[in-house]
Formats: structure tokens, sequence, C-alpha cells
């Protein structure tokens, strides 16, 4: 009678059991790797569009960096997770999309991820390296750095139509100059008006400039004291000078009469805002810690005093100083833990207007 | 007569020459000069200053044995009364590793906070940049040529917690091994690239505003006569105390 119910209970009992064992070695691991399918028609940048955000994390392997998590979402959809290789990178957010890069040390492959959408285009592969790229003022068109895959010489700073048409090129290599040393990081920005690109060749503390207007000839900026980009607004080039650490000047420089103006002695992280009036301002930590904020004119006549961050909170600067970005409206500034967006994005950071000084959270004014 | 080699201990302690670190900051940099100075100010003399691994960003070993070699070199060869470095996992000055606050800056960086604390953070081994992939060496089994030496990284980033700013070497850079706290850092083999001791050129200026006292010595002999006169010298117990 008891073996025959336990021939009759006994795989039933086996298979819950199984079920339950591998429930419960699941339940801690990380989510495997969202693999975006892909979208259809072609990519379409919506200007209009905030909210969305990524973060770039690295991935170790005994203290080797391996590879780069990418999280990215928008305020009212949960966050996806990619995997990158190890030269990667990630760029925008630009009307709702997230372009990506990552190298498998045999191509170069860019991804436009619709963030919202839950998709992504593949809209190029290259056997040159592509080091970092950024989505053009125009939507319609990406511009990339270079480097040759087996030299790392400089190949220059290309454009791509997202329609598939020919690359072409938009700035020749950078020469070598003894006074910057190799190149480091390409950082390629727009300026805040969309009319110029800008493009930094950084080495290991300073960087020379390259500024492509929409039309008109391009601007060169050769000055080893000058470091790393804030900003460029109207003709005025915003930077840190060429410091290894914070806090640095800000100073910023007429890139056309050659006026150079100091911003700052001592600032922290720092971004371009705007004011009630629409006027441009350079928003800067006045301490290394992050404590406290002071905004500035371009030109370095007007010093405003800003209320300090949220407490626990600090500034969330570009992407190479945060490793993310969220698009948001040109009059706030976000704020996140360790000056970063939580790696769930929204959560924890706030959005305060330069203005009003009112912080708010990310996830109620972003939708 | 003769007179003493020393003269009757007078200690008329001389105040703190801070308007001298203030002087370099604004008076340009000539090749070969001490150090130029941060702004942002000194720490005390002889401060210690403690530091702990960043939580969930902690270095691998090897780069943690790095840093507090680093710690030791920078307390051993300040030859000056500047701040001293040491570990205790309850500091409020995090050290990473991870890109941080280095923003598109290459190596290594920091943030100094004068008089409360400081942060610094290291690249990864194995991030790619334009120009390679960063190697550090004590993160290799056998250091190759082009890797990069923590520890000499770490201690030109004590540096500048302390103060120093770039050294400005001559055009040739002959004087490249005066001063750890460097622009451009030296990968091996190349001349440099693993200093564990502060140049005279950082130390320089890490003596700027240490308290002196005068003592009356003899500078010289000249036809038999013995020339005397004043000079300063950091004050002894200050520097038997920090020994």
């Amino acid at each position: 009678m008891e073996t025959r119910w336990f021939r009759r209970l006994g795989p039933g009992v086996a298979a819950l059991a199984a079920i339950a064992a591998i429930a419960s070695t699941t339940a801690g691991a990380p989510p495997s790797p969202w693999r975006p399918p892909a979208c259809r028609g072609e990519p379409v940048v919506n200007p209009d569009t905030v909210g969305t955000w990524y973060r770039l994390d690295p991935m170790l392997d005994e203290g080797t960096f391996v590879g780069q998590r990418l999280s990215v979402g928008t305020t009212s959809a949960s966050t996806r997770r990619l995997d990158l290789a190890a030269e990667s990178f990630a760029a925008g957010p630009s009307g709702g999309l997230v372009l990506t890069g990552s190298d498998d040390a045999r191509r170069s492959q860019l991804s436009l991820i619709d963030v919202a959408g839950g998709c992504a285009w593949s809209v190029a592969s290259s056997t040159d390296v592509i080091r970092n790229a950024i989505v053009a003022a125009d939507g319609a068109s990406i511009v990339e750095s270079r480097v040759d895959r087996r030299t790392r010489a400089d190949l220059g700073v290309w454009r791509r139509p997202l329609d598939a048409g020919a690359p072409v090129r938009v700035l020749p290599p950078i020469g070598p100059d003894a006074r910057f040393g190799p190149t480091w990081l390409t950082d390629l920005a727009r300026s805040d008006d969309d009319t110029t690109l800008v493009v930094a060749s950084c080495g290991e503390t300073a960087c020379r400039y390259r500024l492509v207007p929409d039309s008109g000839a391009v601007v060169t900026v050769t000055d080893p004291s000058l470091g790393s980009l804030v900003g460029l607004t109207g003709d005025r080039l915003v930077a840190r000078e060429a410091c290894r650490g914070l806090p640095c000047p800000i100073v910023s420089l007429d890139v056309r009469g050659g006026d150079r103006a100091s911003l700052a002695d001592t600032a922290g992280r720092a971004v371009l805002g705007r004011d009630a009036a629409g006027r441009v301002l350079i928003v800067y930590e006045s301490d290394p810690e992050g404590s406290a904020l002071r905004a500035t004119t371009p030109d370095g006549r007007t010093t405003i005093e800003v209320a300090a961050p949220p407490p626990g909170l600090r500034l969330v600067a570009d992407a190479a100083w945060s490793g993310g970005a969220v698009e948001h409206p040109s009059a706030g500034l976000v704020f996140g833990p360790d000056g970063r967006l939580p790696v769930d994005g929204s959560r924890g950071a706030l959005l305060r207007d330069v203005p009003d000084g009112v912080p708010v959270a990310l996830d109620e004014v972003l939708r | 007569m003769k007179l003493s080699r020393y003269a009757p201990r007078r200690r008329p302690r001389v105040a703190v020459v801070l308007a001298l670190v203030a002087a370099s900051i604004t008076t340009p940099v000539l090749a070969h000069d001490p150090d130029p100075a941060l702004s942002g100010g000194t720490f005390g003399q002889s401060q210690a200053l403690e530091f702990r691994w960043r939580s969930g960003s902690e270095p691998p070993s090897a780069i943690r044995t790095a840093v507090l070699e680093a710690a030791g070199d920078s307390n051993a060869t300040r030859a000056s009364q500047a701040a001293t470095f040491g570990y205790d996992s309850t500091s409020s000055n995090p050290i990473g590793y991870g890109s941080g606050t280095c923003g598109v800056n290459g190596l290594a960086c920091f943030t100094r906070t004068v008089p409360t604390g400081f942060t610094m953070w290291f690249r990864e081994h194995g991030r790619v940049f334009d120009w390679g992939t960063l190697r550090w060496c004590q993160m290799q089994a056998s250091p190759t040529n082009g890797c990069y030496d923590a520890e000499t990284i770490a201690l030109d980033e004590f540096g500048h917690i302390q103060v120093l700013d770039h050294h400005v070497n001559y055009s040739d850079q002959r004087d490249y091994t005066d001063a750890v706290v460097q622009t451009f850092s030296r990968t091996r083999p190349s001349a440099g690239w693993n200093m564990h001791t502060f140049g005279r050129c950082d130390t320089a200026t890490l003596q700027m505003g240490d308290r002196v006292e005068m003592t009356f010595r003899k500078l010289f002999t000249s036809d038999e006569i013995h020339n005397y006169f004043w000079k300063a010298r950091p004050v002894r117990n200050e520097m038997k105390k920090d020994a």
C-alpha cells in the first residue's frame, strides 16, 4: 500500500524539488543581458523626447577591465542591461535613442537603441576601430572618431549618414604634439545651440580642440593649458584647465577674438545650464566635494550663487564624469548619488530648475 | 677668541611662510624650478591623513599594495613637514578603482579638500584608450614594456594631494627624474618610470611653509678666518617627531 503511493507520487515530488532547486539557484543570479530585437524602418530621432537615460559600469575579472555593462531606461519604462566589449562606448541620449559602439577586436559595431521602443538599429560595422561617436545635430547622421586597428593611429573624424550612405571624413587625423602627448580620448560634443561640432583630442591631461561649424571654417585651439570640455556656447569655449584632479580652474576662451576669462579658480564638476531668462550659465561645484554650487556667465563677468545640492546628492555632469546621461530640459540640473545616475536610472535622482531651485524627482517630471 | 660651532641656542620660530606658496602660484614657473603649487592651500604640518578603499570600487590586491607602498614612499621621502598618509578602514577619504572623478583624464586622478580630506581613483587595468590598452605593471605576472608602475603613479597622486602641481621640465626633459609629479607619466623601461621617492623639485615645494628656526653657523673659512652667519633650518624637534 505505502510503496504504491510512493510510486505514484514520487516522480511528481522529485520534479517539484528539481524546479525549486533551479529557482533557488537562479533567484540571486543577475538577469541575462538584454539582446534588443531589430527595430523596423529607419531610425527616428525625436527631438522632444525627455527622460531617456543610460549608465555605463565597468565589468571586471579579478581587477582586469573586460567589458562594460550598459543600463538604459526611461523614467516610465523598466531598466534593461546590455554587455559591451572592453573597447566600447555609449553616447546620447538623443531624441530617445542611445548610441553604442562595441568592438570585438575584429570589427566595430554601432547600434542605435530605441529605449522606449525596446529595440535597436545596427547602423554601422567597420574594420577600423570606432572609438567614439555621437548623433549629429541634424539627427540624420552620426559623427565618429576612428583609429587604425593595428597601429592605433588616428584616422580622423567621420560623418556617417543613417540612411546607409558612405561615410565622409570631416576632420583629418590630428598630428603629434609633444605638449599633449598621445591621445587618450577623443571627446565629441555639440555646441549648446547645435550649430558646431566640438572635437577634443585629449592627452593625459591637456586637450586640443577643433570646432567644426555647420558653415564656415574649422577653428583649431591648441593651448596646452586647456583640459577637458565643459561646453561650447556662442563663440566661447568653456573648459577646465589641464588638471589631473579636482578642484581645477575653469576658463572660457573666445575662439574668434582670443579673449580668455577665468570663470572659477577652484571648481569641481561643471555643466552648462540656463536661467529663467534663457541666459547660458556655467554651473559648477565650488568645492571638490560637491557640497556647494555657483554659476557664472560664460564671459565670467557675473557670478550667481546657486542653492546647494539636495542632501546626499551631487551634480551629475557630462558622461566623461558621470558615466551616463539623461535627456532633460536645458534649464534643469540633475543630481544623483555620487554624481551619477542610479543604476535603476530615475529612482533616487532629482531634477532641479536652475531658475527656481525647486528639486523634484526625475521620474515625476520627465514623462 | 674662538666661537663655538653653534651660537647660543635661540629659537625665534619663524611663522609659517604661506606667502611663499601663494607667490609660487602667481609667479610664472620656469623649467626646473620647484614644482608649482596647486591652489587651495596646504594640509597642516605633519597632519596625518588616512585613507580607505572605496566601497564597491575597491582596487585589486596588487593596486592596493602599490598604493600602500606609495604612501610609505611619500612619508619617507617628503623631506619636510608635509602631511603623512596611512591606511585606516574607518577613514573618510576613499581610494577607488574605476573612472570616478577622472573625467577624460588618463591614468589616475584625485580630489583634495584642505584641510579635511582627499580622494583618489585609478583607471582599470585593461581599459582601452585611443592609443591602446592601459596595463599596470603590478597587475601583470611578468611586467611587460609599456606598462605603468602603479606605485609611481600613486606617489604622483599623493604629491598632488599635498599641494604639488606638475613639474615644468627642461625642453629636453633631462631633469625628468628630479620630480615624480609629472604631466606625462613614463612607462617601463623609460627613465623615471618607477620612481619611488619624491624628487628634489617635489620636496623643494613641500618644504615651503615648513616651520624653521634660525641657527648661527660657520659658513666658510677663508685665509684662516671663519665666517659665521645666521641660517634657517627646519625645527629640529618637529623633524625628529615626524620621522
